[in-house]
């Protein structure tokens, strides 16, 4: 949530931009209610209703969501979910073809210019000129986003300090490694103070210890700003952000809080069970218990040869929580197996995942 | 008002610098460079060694090398112009550089100007050559006249090919593509002067085609030493349309 930033106080004295807090005329899929309540303090994005398609593909089929003031929002999904579409329109690099797009007040569609005046966009990939010098390139870039000649230094100093780069502002971007490349990708992004960060993808390439720094680095920067960033990555959205889009299919399938999107599975329950004996016939068992919602079988190390033998570990999810263990259990003394461990298991945020794009489709 | 076109100004500059620099570090135009001044150098070196004992010359020399010179007007913009936007839309820096709060226009401006520029450094490299002979003809030494609006007439050329050679560059990710897609335009305008001499029996054809072909405008900027009012409005109403197609194109690059 907001940090009580200068401008929150009264969205409606606010004197700037004209805000739009219209919210999405058709509603949010269920799932996203936390984003409907969120649209009550300002909201910096608003998309509403947004469908995009490349010739016969369809990328987009109907998107709403709104990210408020000093909101991280991480923007999950499978690769082809239409993440990356999404950030390029909200970046007004690209339009959608119906539906309505705004940043920071400002349609994308009408007024691009200034979108891309108060956005920061870091795209996939990090594309930057190889062959400009970091420093330079700041420069370069510092002119496009119309910083004046007297704050530019200044400007370049900070996003590099923050960013922590000026050991390497004077090298050639193409010699770069990914992750400093990545870094310039941000500093630039940070250079025109925009109330908006748009990070496509932000880690992906990054290796451990560049990554754990990377989102550090994110947490640092999001303190302050309005952040929507890409993932596929469960664990990242986790630790960095505040609320969570899951998008599959081009669809928005959740929308919520992290905590709440985690709570709401609260009431359901994994089982992890140690059974020995066929796994075809014990997983169809499990399956066949009401409620269940899933089963994971893993083959355990050392687990013997013969039909009947061997031990598996089996996560079984349930829609409700009920009497998980117990009808497990159930069902392994009715099929005469050996059980020899049983325990309920805290969801992640990645089942929570699984199984809301697995349930759509 | 007067702020935004401020900005567009700093916009447009702070692109023609960026882009000029690129030129410099990409090997291509040192190659196009190196490649144009060893086959005027050649000829150069050719026409005074065998016709340049008598400076009465002098003149036939400097003819001899701007008229084999002049076919450099096909490839030069197309070498020069093709990685324009063909290189961004590959590597993908297009998505950066238009995410920046600048106008197509700002963009295609700022890289016309310095392909442009750098097209006349490479032309300039030619004046070495008549220097050469100034300090070293005398006293004939060479007419200055016919080169002055050789130069005149080569920019407004150079304006139009290199406009050309820009759109041909937005229209494709391959720069290979783009540079054959503008030497095909370049071309087509070398080779009507053909169609007008087949078309000889047709005056108004002939005529029409005639107008319209590079070399006609040459030999009357060099050989005439006269730059026509016509020849420039020709050259600049078609660089305003690839310069606005480009535009259009850099703008409609949003689907991608």
């Amino acid at each position: 949530m907001p940090e009580g930033g200068n401008r929150r106080e009264d969205p409606d004295v606010y004197s700037g931009e004209p805000l739009n807090r219209k919210l999405p005329a058709g509603g949010l899929p269920p799932g996203c209610g936390e984003l409907n309540s969120l649209a009550e303090s300002r909201n910096l994005i608003e998309v509403d209703g947004l469908v995009k398609s490349y010739g016969p593909v369809k990328a987009l089929r109907g998107i709403s969501f709104s990210v408020g003031e000093g909101e991280v929002l991480g923007f999950l999904g499978p690769n082809g979910a239409g993440k990356s579409t999404t950030l390029r329109i909200l970046a007004g690099f690209m339009p959608g073809d119906s539906g309505r797009v705004s940043v920071n007040g400002f349609d994308v569609g009408e007024d691009s210019l200034a979108v891309r005046n108060s956005i920061g966009y870091l795209p996939e990939g990090v594309p930057i000129y190889p062959d400009m010098r970091v420093g330079e390139y700041l420069g370069f870039r510092s002119r496009l986003k119309g910083i004046s000649r007297a704050d530019r230094k200044g400007r370049i100093g900070a996003a590099l300090e923050e960013t922590q780069t000026v050991d390497v502002a004077g090298r050639m971007i193409g010699t770069l490694s990914r992750g400093y490349r990545q870094r310039i990708g941000l500093a630039d992004a940070l250079l025109g103070e925009p109330p908006v960060l748009i990070l496509d993808e932000p880690t992906v390439g990054l290796d451990p210890e560049q990554v754990r720094q990377f989102r550090s680095l994110l947490q640092e920067v999001g303190r302050n700003r309005t952040v929507i960033l890409s993932t596929h990555i469960l664990s990242e959205v986790e630790l960095v952000c505040s609320s969570v889009a899951i998008i599959s299919g081009g669809r928005l399938v959740a929308g919520d809080t992290v905590e709440n999107l985690k709570g709401s599975l609260a009431d359901r329950v994994c089982v992890v069970a140690e059974v020995g004996g066929p796994h075809e016939a014990v997983s169809a068992a499990f399956e066949a218990i009401p409620g269940v919602s899933r089963v994971e079988t893993d083959r355990l190390e050392g687990a013997g040869a013969g039909p009947g033998a061997g031990y598996c570990r089996y996560r079984v999810f349930f829609n409700d929580a009920g009497e998980g263990a117990e009808t497990i259990f159930d069902a392994v003394s009715s099929g005469g197996w050996r059980l020899r461990q049983l325990a309920a298991e805290e969801l992640s945020l990645e089942d929570v995942f699984l199984d809301i794009v697995g349930g759509e489709e | 008002m007067s702020r935004t076109r401020l900005s567009a100004a700093t916009n447009t500059w702070a692109i023609f610098q960026r882009e000029f620099m690129a030129l410099f570090y990409s090997p291509i135009a040192y190659v196009v460079l190196f490649l144009f001044m060893i086959s005027n150098g050649w000829i150069f070196y050719y026409y005074c060694v065998n016709y340049a004992r008598d400076p009465q010359q002098i003149t036939l020399v400097i003819r001899s090398l701007f008229s084999f010179a002049f076919f450099w007007v096909l490839p030069l913009s197309p070498l020069l112009a093709m990685r324009l936007f063909s290189e961004e839309k590959r590597t993908g820096t297009i998505e950066v550089l238009m995410t920046a709060p600048v106008r197509a226009a700002e963009v295609v401006c700022g890289k016309f100007l310095a392909t442009q520029l750098f097209y006349m450094l490479i032309w300039s490299s030619l004046l070495l050559f008549v220097l050469m002979l100034e300090v070293l003809g005398k006293p004939a030494g060479p007419d200055w006249g016919p080169i002055k609006s050789m130069y005149f007439g080569l920019f407004f050329l150079g304006c139009m090919t290199n406009s050309l050679g820009l759109l041909a560059s937005t229209f494709s990710r391959n720069q290979l593509v783009a540079a054959v897609l503008s030497l095909s335009g370049n071309l087509l305008f070398f080779s009507l002067l053909f169609l007008g001499w087949i078309y000889r029996e047709t005056p108004e054809l002939q005529r029409l085609f005639h107008y319209l072909s590079f070399q006609a405008h040459f030999s009357s900027e060099y050989i005439g030493g006269v730059v026509e009012l016509r020849y420039i409005v020709f050259y600049l109403g078609f660089t305003s349309l690839f310069l606005f197609l480009s535009i259009n194109m850099v703008n409609g690059r949003k689907w991608r």
